[in-house]
């Protein structure tokens, strides 16, 4: 999958904020959990541009992707700005986003721009493969 | 001459100021009975002046104007004479002029002048001069340094003073906070922008606490003090503060550490730009993008919908058109089977009665054909025709039930367990090789509901469980379950619902995709095999047209159950049920 090269590249390159794609425990090819690591300052958010993008398509129609940002230790107004394009273009994909395990701080800032209501948000993540 | 050099040091050291040149001028010139007495001199603040006998204050002159007045005198460390020659701004030159350097420091030049008409200098004049010069120039040499150190010292404090105005004025005037904050992060200095950006306007509401008492997250302050930490300074980093009044700013902040000799953080200085302006700019076209594309979502979502609605609506009527088709021809085959029944009755009647009367040469024909055996079949196989013409006609009349029964669009009273029945033999085809089907029927009130529509998700459901249980590929059948009941409204709240339970005993939904399997588009099943849309669509059906539920039910390995509510009043309102038919 170029998908997972791409991430490889990125994770070589840039291991403090390094990616995760897995997939979803009993959903095989049709539910994934992409983590993220790391600060989403300016210039990290914009180098995970292109390895998201690629990520979401290689995500098949119909599928769901949850991103786990539990693993996320800053954001900045440029990693808002690659979160809330991760779900247009899930939309335009038709692959469902779901934010899991979003840091508090996140949220108030999601909610104090008034966009937390457009994202599905869970507690939670699934328990992707090969994972206990 | 002793008694005048100890006069001329006693006024250098009871006057400090340039006054004393005036005097010592005085002095000499009293004591060389001189008609006037000059000390020119540059002082400790570079300026060019001199000093006349008689007066109290030093005149100031420009350098060129000073220079061109002591043009005659040589910097020299003899006694020189000369003249005639006029002193700066005066009008009558005097004959006789003595001079001699009194200090010639870098930059520094004095002297002192003695002019008279009368006579000429003698030697011995000379002599007492240069005695005198000696014995003074130390003495300027130390007034001059010392003006020239306090001069110094009063420009580095004017400078100072200077330069702590203009920092102050960048301080205070800034547009943007500016602030410094002790080791532990304790606010010591804020500026009124700093103020104004957290709507506190009380130096004690700010300083002396913590910053991350200003800041929405104190987790975000605290990772960038982390970053301060390490790297020495933070640039670029956006922070969000919060404003005494609970409204937020978006910011953006850079800083950096004074750290002492030892590597420790001692202050942190940092300059903090409002940004919220960009902020809501770029928030508005965030959300306009995510608006657009939940519309573009939603556009196609209907109109994949619209599409499937059109394709099952299709369907039933293509189903109910061939139904119809065939019910003509059935009906006369049926009639034709019921003549020849009762012909064939008529046959083996008569047959009988002629080999009574004929006697042998019937029964060798009866025998030769197997006659007895052919007439001893024709009743079974009648039998068999009628069941199946009775099945056929059955099925035709479910079908057209199925597809018909709404077809001008309105609610109208509607039987859920015929509804199931009609639905079973449509799906019939999908299940009976695959599952095994267990009825459990309650006694249910006529519903008001689109009937149709209601059919088409009991279908849907029905074709899923086969499939859910034909992906285990499993040696032996499965079992599907239905079961419908009647649920009484608890204490006249709400009405009464109907409630259908379809379930299999399939490999069951995945926790992290139960959410899911109403979204349209979303399937599990292989590419081909299903569009994503018939959960979406039988929610839309159950809950948004009929006002109902349709929830379901599972665990993982041991099947799922769909449980549909429908009210018995139909979306428009609670009733009491009605007696079942």
């Amino acid at each position: 999958m170029e998908a997972e090269a791409i991430v490889a590249h990125h994770n070589a390159r840039h291991p403090e904020t390094r990616v995760e794609v897995r997939g979803v425990a009993g959903a095989p090819g049709s539910a994934f959990v992409l983590r993220l690591f790391g600060d989403l300052d300016m210039k990290r958010s914009t180098d995970l541009g292109p390895v998201l993008e690629a990520v979401l398509a290689a995500c098949p129609r119909g599928s769901s992707l949850y991103l786990d940002l539990a693993g996320v230790s800053y954001i900045s107004s440029t990693g808002i700005g690659l979160v809330t394009a991760l779900l247009t273009r899930g939309q335009e994909r038709g692959v469902g986003l779901t934010l899991v395990r979003v840091p508090q701080k996140m949220s108030v800032i999601l909610s104090t721009l008034g966009l937390l209501s457009f994202f599905r948000v869970e507690q939670e993540a699934p328990q992707t493969e090969g994972e206990p | 001459m002793i008694e005048t050099v100890a006069e001329l040091c006693r006024i250098f050291a009871q006057d400090a100021t340039e006054k004393a040149y005036a005097q010592v001028a005085g002095v000499l010139k009293r004591f060389f009975e001189a008609e006037t007495a000059a000390l020119f001199y540059v002082n400790g603040r570079k300026e060019f002046s001199f000093c006349l006998a008689g007066t109290e204050f030093p005149i100031g002159l420009p350098e060129a104007r000073w220079r061109e007045g002591v043009g005659p005198v040589r910097s020299a460390p003899e006694v020189s004479r000369f003249g005639p020659w006029t002193l700066p701004g005066f009008e009558s030159p005097l004959e006789h002029w003595m001079s001699s350097e009194l200090h010639a420091a870098e930059g520094h030049l004095s002297f002192v002048l003695l002019g008279r008409s009368a006579r000429t200098w003698a030697a011995g004049e000379g002599s007492a001069l240069s005695s005198i010069a000696r014995t003074l120039t130390p003495i300027i040499d130390v007034r001059i340094e010392r003006e020239r150190e306090e001069f110094v010292r009063r420009q580095v404090e004017k400078n100072l003073a200077e330069s702590e105005r203009r920092l102050r004025a960048f301080f205070e005037d800034s547009r943007d906070m500016i602030y410094t904050a002790n080791a532990e992060d304790v606010v010591t200095s804020m500026n009124a922008a700093g103020f104004a950006l957290t709507g506190r306007s009380e130096r004690h509401e700010i300083l002396g606490h913590p910053f991350s008492d200003l800041a929405l997250n104190p987790e975000d302050r605290e990772h960038f003090l982390g970053r301060i930490r390490s790297e020495g300074f933070a640039s670029d980093y956006e922070i969000v503060l919060r404003r005494k009044d609970g409204g937020t700013v978006f910011a953006l902040e850079t800083a950096h550490a004074l750290k002492d000799a030892e590597g420790r953080i001692v202050e942190v200085q940092g300059i903090i730009k409002d940004i919220s302006e960009r902020i809501m700019s770029e928030r508005e076209l965030w959300k306009a993008n995510l608006e657009l594309a939940e519309a573009n979502r939603k556009l196609q979502q209907t109109q994949m919908i619209m599409i499937q609605h059109e394709k099952l609506a299709s369907i039933g009527q293509l189903a109910a058109g061939i139904a119809h088709e065939i019910n003509n021809p059935v009906g006369f085959l049926k009639s034709n089977n019921s003549f020849l029944e009762r012909a064939a009755g008529k046959v083996v009647q008569a047959w009988g009665e002629a080999k009574a009367a004929a006697g042998p040469l019937v029964a060798e024909i009866e025998e030769k054909y197997d006659l007895a055996y052919t007439f001893s079949q024709l009743d079974s196989l009648f039998a068999g025709s009628n069941d199946g013409f009775s099945r056929i006609t059955s099925i035709v009349s479910n079908l057209k039930r199925f597809s018909y029964i709404d077809a001008s669009g309105q609610f109208d009273f509607y039987d859920v367990n015929a509804g199931i029945e009609n639905s079973l033999v449509v799906a019939w085809n999908e299940i009976k090789y695959v599952a095994e089907i267990r009825k459990s029927l309650g006694e249910l009130p006529k519903i008001k509901a689109l009937g149709g529509e209601i059919n088409q998700v009991i279908l849907n459901l029905l074709v899923n469980a086969a499939q859910a249980i034909e992906s285990q590929k499993r040696p032996e059948k499965g079992l599907i379950e239905i079961a419908t009941s009647l649920r009484r409204a608890e204490g006249g709240a709400g009405g009464d619902r109907v409630v259908i339970e379809i379930g299999d005993d399939g490999p069951g939904i995945p926790e992290p995709i139960r959410l899911r399997i109403f979204d349209p588009f979303f399937t599990t099943k292989e590419p081909g095999k299903g569009t994503g849309l018939g959960l979406s669509i039988s929610y839309d059906i159950v809950v948004s047209k009929h006002g109902g539920s349709l929830t379901v039910e599972s665990s993982p390995g041991e099947g799922a159950t769909f449980v549909i509510e429908l009210p018995v009043a139909g979306p428009s309102g609670p009733r009491a049920a009605e007696p079942g038919p």
